[in-house]
């Protein structure tokens, strides 16, 4: 087997017998992203080996190369949220969640291509252009944490940071074939992710192994002080306490007919029941009468808190600004406005646009508040889920990847794409997407989500689907 | 959504738009608005507003300055497309 194809775990392993040295599995990875990086497009940018604290042999994944999304801040690495407005932007700080993964010895390869600003759910919206789906190159490989998907996916990283405001690691991972993790709100740190929507951003690990999704997820959890919602948690030895359970009640959700599925995603998510039922897995049916109004509520609150948080890109302080030497600004309005005009692209200023339209007078309770109201709505109807069921369980998406070009003429049909992932987001609910072992023409991924808190379970459940065989991931080889 | 709405949401955004922008988002936002609008006929009734994603209210800290956990004014400063010593440059605007 070659390095690339090789897990986290399996990488330590020869590194602990001195099969082979830290350097040399970073040269192999580095090589294999020069040969493969020109035709997806997963990096941004990609760093040199040894880097300041990379260098020591403690850590539990000391030698471990891994891809961080262009979102999480990195000290002295360019950090650009794949827009132009941050396109030379170069971070005095670095975000807890990455920092936590240097503590364990990880090695930064590279960062990763995104949708601009995390806004989008096909990685076509970034100022370094699309995201190609390794499995197919015609094809978008989702977002919008595309490039953590895709490098994974690819063999050019085994394991990538994301992050997921409203599916955008489960998307890619179910898209590219990879896993993908969302924990609780609150669970990993925000501190030094480039914000979206406040209440809805949390970071989260991508792998193509159970056991290697829950070490990332073990080692970037955490309480932080700089992070306010960031809360604190005995119970985050995810990897430690990782074993395969299959005790949990599964929940599936009743009338999911009434969602506009591609048929292909609905019969591999049927199979994919009976296949747990032939495993004397319990399945019960649960309601979510709010879920046809996901996409609504989600886009309401999440533009919303966009309008809010991209209002610090004025050009001022730091990042792009227009060219102002031939002819002055008239007002300081003018100031901002001709440097945001041409500082972001066009689906963020859609989000931003709508947001503050969502937020003025006049339109508040209409949008802003109703979203809200509905949002407390969804919740109380997951927690009653939660009483009969251990996870509820879910296609991350109604449709599979599609081809570049597709969708993203029309943002409602794009923004349809979330409508089961936004779920967790919306409720602060831990969720996974898992990939199907399924013979389907492109990868296909299953959602998993549980209660607050409750990763292991996800995890657990997750080690016990890959033992027997129903969820499976692989290197594309992308030739 | 009409030309002059959609004037006044990009200033109070703060955002330039061309002629065509304008043309094109007026459009798009009317009809994206018209979607989401959906959620007006679900009664709410009794419900309290949601902000907070988790039963978990979050922390405060003490109210102490800890330099070592924060970047150097320097090294902000630095990030700055103009900067006069320990100001921020801009172009006259009155």
């Amino acid at each position: 087997m070659e390095i690339y194809q090789l897990s986290a775990q399996q990488i330590l392993e020869r590194i602990a017998k001195k099969e082979v040295s830290k350097e040399e599995v970073f040269d192999s990875y580095k090589k294999r992203i020069e040969k493969i990086n020109p035709q997806i497009n997963a990096f941004i940018s990609v760093s040199d080996y040894p880097q300041e604290k990379a260098r020591g042999d403690e850590g539990r994944l000391s030698g471990v190369p891994i891809g961080v999304k262009d979102l999480f801040c990195t000290k002295g690495i360019r950090t650009t949220a794949a827009s132009k407005a941050l396109e030379n932007f170069v971070p005095p700080y670095t975000a807890t969640v990455v920092k936590n993964l240097l503590n364990e010895g990880a090695i930064i390869s590279g960062k990763l291509n995104m949708d601009e600003f995390a806004m989008g759910s096909s990685n076509e919206n970034s100022f370094f252009g699309a995201v190609k789906n390794p499995a197919d190159l015609e094809y978008v490989a989702g977002g919008s944490s595309g490039g953590s998907a895709a490098a994974v996916a690819a063999g050019l990283c085994p394991i990538s940071l994301g992050s997921d405001t409203g599916g955008s690691i489960r998307l890619p991972a179910s898209y590219c074939g990879v896993m993908g993790l969302k924990p609780t709100y609150g669970r990993m740190s925000r501190y030094g992710m480039i914000s979206y929507a406040s209440s809805l951003d949390q970071a989260g690990p991508l792998a193509r192994s159970i056991e290697d999704l829950a070490l990332a997820t073990e080692i970037m959890s955490g309480f932080d002080g700089k992070d306010s919602t960031s809360f604190k948690s005995e119970e985050k030895a995810f990897y430690q306490k990782l074993k395969a359970d299959s005790q949990f009640k599964v929940g599936v959700i009743k009338g999911l007919d009434r969602l506009n599925f591609d048929p292909a995603i609905k019969t591999a998510y049927e199979e994919f029941v009976e296949e747990l039922r032939a495993k004397k897995i319990e399945i019960e049916s649960i309601e979510l009468s709010s879920l046809e109004h996901t996409v609504s509520i989600y886009y309401l609150i999440a533009m919303s808190e966009a309008s809010s948080n991209l209002s610090r890109y004025d050009g001022v302080r730091f990042g792009y600004r227009h060219d102002f030497s031939k002819e002055p600004p008239g007002s300081l309005e003018e100031f901002y406005s001709k440097t945001r005009g041409e500082a972001f692209g066009k689906e963020v200023k859609r989000r931003i646009l709508l947001g503050s339209y969502a937020l003025s007078a006049g339109y508040f309770d209409q949008f802003y508040q109703k979203a809200s109201l509905l949002r407390r709505k969804l919740s109380l109807e997951i927690e009653e889920a939660f009483k009969k069921v251990d996870l509820i369980l879910s296609p991350v998406s109604t449709v599979g990847a599609f081809k570049i070009g597709e969708r993203n003429k029309d943002p409602l049909k794009m923004y349809e794409t979330d409508q089961l992932t936004t779920l967790a987001n919306l409720t602060g609910t831990p969720a996974v997407s898992y990939p199907l072992s399924q013979k389907t023409k492109l990868p296909v991924g299953i959602q998993f989500i549980a209660p607050h808190f409750r990763e292991q379970s996800l995890l657990d459940f997750g080690l016990y689907l890959q033992n027997e065989g129903l969820i499976r991931s692989e290197v594309q080889d992308v030739l | 959504m009409d030309q002059k709405q959609i004037t006044e949401i990009s200033r109070l955004a703060r955002i330039e738009l061309s002629a065509v922008e304008k043309e094109e988002f007026s459009k798009d936002l009317a009809k994206i608005l018209e979607a989401f609008n959906n959620i007006s006929s679900v009664s709410t009734e009794g419900l309290n507003p949601m902000q907070n994603p988790t039963p978990n209210n979050g922390h405060l800290r003490e109210d102490v300055v800890n330099a070592d956990s924060c970047a150097k004014s320097e090294e902000l400063l630095e990030l700055a497309s103009e900067r006069v010593g320990h100001l921020y440059r801009v172009p006259p605007v009155v």
